[in-house]
């Protein structure tokens, strides 16, 4: 039992030295991008799934990512402010976005959420490609957008951001907030309520819970993050294209989510780094091949998703447990929850 | 003051009259039965008091207080709280976790308290467990505190259901059909609860199609037959009652 105990934070304890250290190991600029591009949809993912809790299921997440790299860019550009201070403004206004629509919107249930949250979606994209042309840049977006101010923190050296290297340390230090925050929540009376909607919401009122006021938390909280890391990737990229936040990304943050497992927090960021790091193979096996990328990927990222939704309902994250119990020759442990009602 | 009043409720669904001009009163500390063939509107009026609906004309006074159309939580909130017809349960939590739930109105845990899981957070978190353990236990459900609701048998889904209620602090608890699908033995656990429950001072009104559930704990009934009242009394006058062996007779049960 003590060894179960220590098993996890050891672990954990492992991946972070592992990440801290490994910039030193990885020196090609296009894999220190790819993991930074891992960290920033991880922080995406776990807000969709922190969504997911409270049984709804968004396909708008895009669009606050999209809010929160507008929102930093103009506030640097054009008023002068910190890119300190921006991102943090930045995640705010997401989050009042967020709050203004979660209110009707979240009453909503179930498949009609769902359009809502897409059609929201694409008026977000529609209004930053064809509105406000000379602030937002229209379809060609903001351009150089400015580095983030070097910071010095006493005892480091001061951080100066050119290179991957400093963003690199960025995402990964917002990415350990995002996940502290969720995995807090997760574990608290704030997360068993969410979960409680989810599962039965005329109960959970019986009960008490002002439904209401817990969906429109963890969607004001998830898009939150979300515009923390619109913000950090406009300056990381130095520019906010609406492409980067199209439609295509939050169907893609849904199937991190389902393929991961929507039972924990881990499940979403597992997910995020197994088919990011298949994507990347798949690019290697192309080159390799002499073949240009494109639609085979997607298939198998179709059929991945088909094969998860079926068989492995509790996402990569439920298949230790599953091998375990094979060897040992067990049935089904009781603890497989079936997450993938997508209600 | 009855605890529980309801004056010329009346719904509407569309021309359906599911309800139609009930007045009804619950006094303090009783078992109140409210029975009537399938379809007579029983579950309206628990939709209508719990605030899952809102009256179409009419009044619900709880405690004297005008509570016609407010949400189930803040209905909740004022003491008022129900079970379902159905096994509506948290399914995929553990039966702890289901009571834990049930807490909510009393937890004085806020969010900021829940994300920096202070020291205060901790320890109420350990009081309500420990609250949570009693309910289970008055219910017979401690052994399975970590089995997960769905793989309940029946009858202990059913208490679960209402040990959630209890959880809430209830001073008036409506009970959907609690003993519906269940066996003999079942029924007769249940039934003892329901009684406990009236002794911890609780005021119950009753919903069952079981008559001899009915007939057996409440001191007063009232039934209901196409939404309109048709009688009120004992258990022996309702038994009697000429209206009521029509209404049961002309529909599918009898009176036992």
């Amino acid at each position: 039992m003590l060894k179960k105990k220590w098993t996890k934070p050891l672990g954990l304890l492992v991946l972070a030295l592992l990440l801290v250290f490994l910039p030193v190991y990885v020196t090609s600029a296009y894999y220190v991008h790819i993991l930074i591009y891992i960290f920033v949809l991880a922080i995406l993912a776990v807000g969709v799934r922190l969504v997911y809790t409270t049984g709804m299921v968004t396909f708008a997440h895009a669009a606050f990512y999209a809010i929160g790299a507008y929102t930093s860019a103009t506030l640097v550009m054009r008023f002068g402010w910190s890119f300190w201070v921006a991102i943090f403004a930045a995640g705010v206004m997401s989050a009042i976005v967020a709050l203004a629509i979660g209110y009707p919107v979240l009453r909503i249930k179930g498949v009609y959420f769902f359009l809502v949250s897409f059609a929201f979606g694409m008026v977000v994209f529609t209004f930053f490609s064809n509105y406000l042309v000379n602030v937002f840049g229209g379809p060609n977006g903001i351009i150089s957008v400015p580095h983030p101010n070097s910071i010095s923190i006493p005892g480091l050296p001061t951080l100066d951001f050119v290179g991957k290297i400093p963003y690199y340390y960025l995402a990964l230090v917002i990415l350990a907030l995002t996940l502290l925050v969720m995995y807090r929540l997760d574990r608290s009376r704030f997360g068993l309520v969410c979960k409680s909607v989810r599962e039965a919401d005329n109960l959970a009122e019986t009960a008490g819970v002002n439904i209401m006021q817990y969906k429109v938390s963890a969607f004001v909280i998830a898009c939150f993050f979300a515009g923390v890391a619109g913000a950090f990737i406009a300056h990381y990229y130095s520019s906010a294209t609406p492409d980067t936040f199209g439609f295509h990304l939050s169907v893609s943050l849904l199937v991190f989510m389902l393929v991961g497992g929507s039972g924990s927090v881990a499940g979403p960021v597992i997910g995020v780094a197994v088919l990011e790091f298949l994507a990347v193979l798949f690019v290697n096996v192309d080159k390799a091949l002499g073949i240009p990328p494109g639609p085979p990927e997607v298939l198998l990222y179709g059929v991945i998703l088909i094969i998860f939704i079926l068989f492995f309902p509790g996402g990569l994250v439920s298949l230790p447990g599953k091998v375990v119990a094979l060897f040992k020759g067990q049935p089904k442990t009781k603890k497989e929850v079936g997450q993938n009602a997508v209600t | 003051m009855p605890l529980l009043e309801l004056k010329g409720l009346t719904k509407y669904f569309g021309g359906l009259g599911a309800v139609r001009d009930l007045d009804m009163q619950v006094e303090p500390g009783e078992i109140h039965g409210l029975i009537g063939p399938n379809g007579a509107g029983k579950t309206t009026v628990f939709n209508l008091v719990s605030g899952v609906y809102s009256p179409t004309k009419g009044k619900v006074f709880f405690q004297g207080e005008d509570i016609s159309g407010k949400r189930p939580d803040l209905v909740a909130r004022r003491g008022l709280t129900r079970t379902f017809q159905a096994t509506t349960l948290f399914h995929n939590f553990t039966v702890l976790d289901n009571v834990m739930v049930g807490f909510h109105l009393h937890s004085k845990i806020n969010f900021w308290g829940a994300l920096f899981n202070t020291p205060h957070t901790r320890r109420r978190e350990k009081e309500l467990r420990q609250k949570a353990l009693e309910i289970l236990e008055f219910l017979g459900l401690a052994p399975m505190k970590d089995e997960y609701a769905r793989n309940l048998p029946h009858g202990h889904q059913r208490a679960l259901g209402v040990a959630i209620a209890l959880a809430t602090e209830p001073k008036l608890l409506m009970l959907d059909e609690p003993v519906t699908g269940m066996n003999p033995e079942e029924t007769r656990v249940m039934m003892d609860h329901i009684s406990k429950l009236q002794e911890r001072g609780i005021t119950l009104l009753l919903v069952e199609h079981d008559m001899k559930v009915v007939m057996g704990l409440c001191k007063k009934i009232t039934v209901v037959s196409f939404g309109r009242k048709i009688a009120e009394g004992g258990p022996d006058d309702i038994k009697k009652n000429p209206e009521v062996i029509e209404a049961y007779l002309g529909g599918e049960e009898h009176v036992a």
